[in-house]
């Protein structure tokens, strides 16, 4: 294990002030809101660098780039801190009683680390002796989080997990915890340990995203680092799930890529570390449960069709969709998947560049972001700050599917929630799909699509480039094009302020230790208040007529090819539509379903 | 109590013992191969202050 050189930390210091001077989207924002100078902390290190030991030159790295408290833009260590995780062989959570302080709770420990008093659901008191609120307090002030909330979920995990390729090491080498077993008050020493996790256990790795995935990433890979972490530790069972659901799909690995095998689908996700579903039971009736862990995939068109498959397997009378915990990951794939909840068209998030030569250069070079070159290139004469905005992709890739789920729909969130996740929690809110239920008083407001320096790299080669190759697999991520929301909250940010739920729900302890059950209760009552319809359409043995089931809808219009072809009244039940002569070959037949003259439902057929 | 029904907890106690002893030793079973698999999905782990050691992270 080599330490950097004088002439490697130069260079690392050069390239992280062209990225946050020249490309850095925030940092207009990022001075304002949290009055940093990363400029001048990089000039200063960079004229002292080469008398700081080496753990010293990280540190100061990491500090410049986490108070900017932006979890997209990050200084990624070195080999071999790269690939190392630490971790306490046990999870902390919070929930809360009657009172705003949290409670903290054991939540998870590695099999085989338990003791008798020592398990899931102890009461911890304090951490090396100090309290510990005031540890968690200490420790979320060393985060990047955008917001306070965002800063302490973060601030707590970092407690007993650090991902070392963009977290300081504890200083400690070991934490003495007091906790209350029962009525006793008790102590017990655990050691910090460090072990490189394999990627066996399911996610691609989030520090080197593919090129499918590159131009659309919209992640929190420290966040993706620590879930794949903490499912390796303490979760053996979904990863033998997971790796043996792959061997099933995964015709590489032996599999048919078909349905048959000994997993059954109707209740086991095909991406199993993305998702996981059930049907709830609560006081207000039975309903649907997704959690999505994760929008880190390469293929947004499979991750939106297996959620389509998720959505037919539960019940239609309303879902709940759970999102906590999720960092985020591609940016297509979660808004994509907003269309499948709504009947109103999607209209995407719009994303900016920040206006320098650089941003106008990446811009004339390479044809993908043509868009936004005019208005760059016009900004030295409009001294506009910004670029223009426009969506990742031609708006018709975000409704290419339409509408699958007619049932009320909540989303439940939580201030770990970041980038993708924050774009898709926006999105949900601006298209009034329905309420956000929050365990937390806003998402963790992350708004914009981040780029690794070797993009960076690959989008401007050569010698005049202003990115040179890192040292000993050292690189920088970096926030580059922000993004604004859309309908009622048009143009507003999500970086650094979030989405704020409809609802607040605090955890509760039994939520911690028997999942999540108050959570999902409170859910189901927001369901149980929301008027649900349904909406479905299919061919008869007469090809002129199509046969329409509704339910709480009152009028149909008819669209064929996307133009209007008539408009009926109907009532509860099933009505036969006669069609209009169609054109040869295949038509596309969309239904729009009207309560009271609101746009409900709508559903799609090929004829 | 009468000695009757004593007598029959007795019995009833001490059919139930084995099954008792059983599931214990079922859980701890259950628990060692959950440990075990653990470790094999996380391969080798080391202490962190060796870790920092070795890399040069501080001077000790």
């Amino acid at each position: 294990m080599s330490v950097l050189s004088a002439q490697e930390r130069q260079l690392l210091v050069d390239q992280a002030l062209a990225l946050i001077e020249k490309v850095y989207v925030h940092l207009p924002l990022k001075r304002a809101m949290h009055a940093v100078d990363p400029l001048q902390r990089l000039k200063l290190l960079k004229h002292r660098s080469a008398s700081l030991p080496d753990g010293a030159f990280h540190a100061e790295m990491t500090s410049i780039f986490t108070r900017l408290r932006d979890l997209h833009t990050n200084y990624i260590l070195p080999h071999p801190y790269r690939t190392r995780v630490a971790y306490l062989p046990f999870r902390m959570e919070e929930f809360f009683e009657n009172e705003e302080k949290p409670i903290y709770v054991i939540s998870e420990v590695k099999p085989g680390m338990e003791d008798t008093s020592f398990k899931k659901g102890v009461l911890v008191t304090h951490w090396n002796g100090t309290p510990i609120d005031r540890a968690v307090e200490l420790n979320a002030d060393r985060e990047a989080g955008s917001n306070v909330n965002a800063r302490h979920a973060r601030g707590l995990a970092a407690m007993t997990l650090r991902p070392l390729a963009m977290s300081l090491p504890p200083d400690e080498k070991w934490v003495v915890v007091t906790y209350l077993a029962g009525r006793r008050t008790k102590e017990r020493r655990f050691d910090w340990s460090v072990f490189a996790p394999p990627s066996s256990g399911g996610g691609h790795d989030p520090l080197a995203p593919g090129d499918d995935l590159a131009l659309a990433l919209g992640l929190d890979a420290k966040a993706e680092l620590e879930r794949q972490a903490r499912k390796l530790l303490f979760a053996p069972e979904a990863v033998a799930i997971f790796r043996h659901v792959n061997k099933q799909v995964d015709p590489i690995l032996g599999g048919s890529g078909a349905e048959e095998g000994d997993v059954d689908f109707t209740k086991i996700s095909k991406l199993p570390d993305e998702f996981s579903f059930r049907t709830v039971s609560t006081p207000s009736g039975k309903f649907g449960y997704i959690r999505i862990h994760t929008f880190y995939v390469p293929d947004d068109t499979a991750f939106v069709e297996e959620f389509v498959r998720i959505l037919g397997l539960l019940p239609q009378n309303g879902l709940i969709l759970d999102v906590r915990g999720n960092g985020g990951g591609n940016i297509l794939a979660g808004e994509r998947l907003l269309q499948v909840l709504t009947p109103q068209p999607i209209v995407p998030e719009k994303f900016h560049f920040i206006n320098s030569p650089l941003t106008l250069l990446i811009c004339q070079k390479n044809p993908a972001f043509a868009a936004w070159k005019e208005s760059i290139a016009r900004s030295i004469e409009t001294g506009e700050e910004f670029s223009n905005g426009f969506p990742l992709q031609p708006i018709h890739r975000y409704n290419d599917l339409g509408q699958k789920y007619h049932g009320p729909v909540v989303l439940v969130i939580d201030a770990r929630c970041y980038s993708t996740t924050d774009i898709f929690c926006a999105g949900f809110q601006d298209h009034g799909i329905g309420p956000i239920l929050g365990t937390s008083g806003a998402t963790g407001a992350g708004g914009a699509n981040v780029w690794a320096h070797e993009l960076l790299l690959s989008l401007l080669p050569g010698e005049d480039s202003p990115f040179q190759p890192l040292p000993q697999q050292a690189s920088f991520r970096v926030a580059v094009r922000r993004c604004t929301r859309v309908g009622k909250r048009a143009g507003d940010l999500v970086e650094d302020l979030g989405v704020v739920p409809d609802a607040i729900h605090r955890m509760t302890k039994r939520d911690i230790l028997k999942e999540n059950v108050d959570l999902i209760a409170h859910a189901g009552q927001m369901l149980a208040d929301m008027q649900g319809q349904s909406l479905t359409a299919q061919t008869t043995k007469d090809p002129s007529v199509i046969q329409v089931s509704t339910q709480n809808i009152n009028r149909l219009d008819l669209y064929i090819n996307s133009r209007p072809r008539g408009s009926t009244d109907v009532k509860d039940g099933t009505t036969a539509i006669n069609l209009p002569a169609l054109q040869p070959g295949k038509n596309t037949l969309e239904l729009r379903g009207f309560r009271h003259d609101q746009w409900v439902a709508s559903t799609r057929l090929q004829v | 109590m009468s000695g009757l029904k004593v007598n029959a907890k007795l019995k009833k106690n001490a059919k139930a013992a084995p099954k008792k002893i059983g599931r214990k030793l079922q859980k701890r079973a259950n628990i060692s191969k959950r440990a075990a698999a653990v470790d094999a999905n996380i391969g080798t782990s080391e202490p962190l202050g060796d870790f920092l050691k070795a890399t040069g992270w501080y001077r000790e």
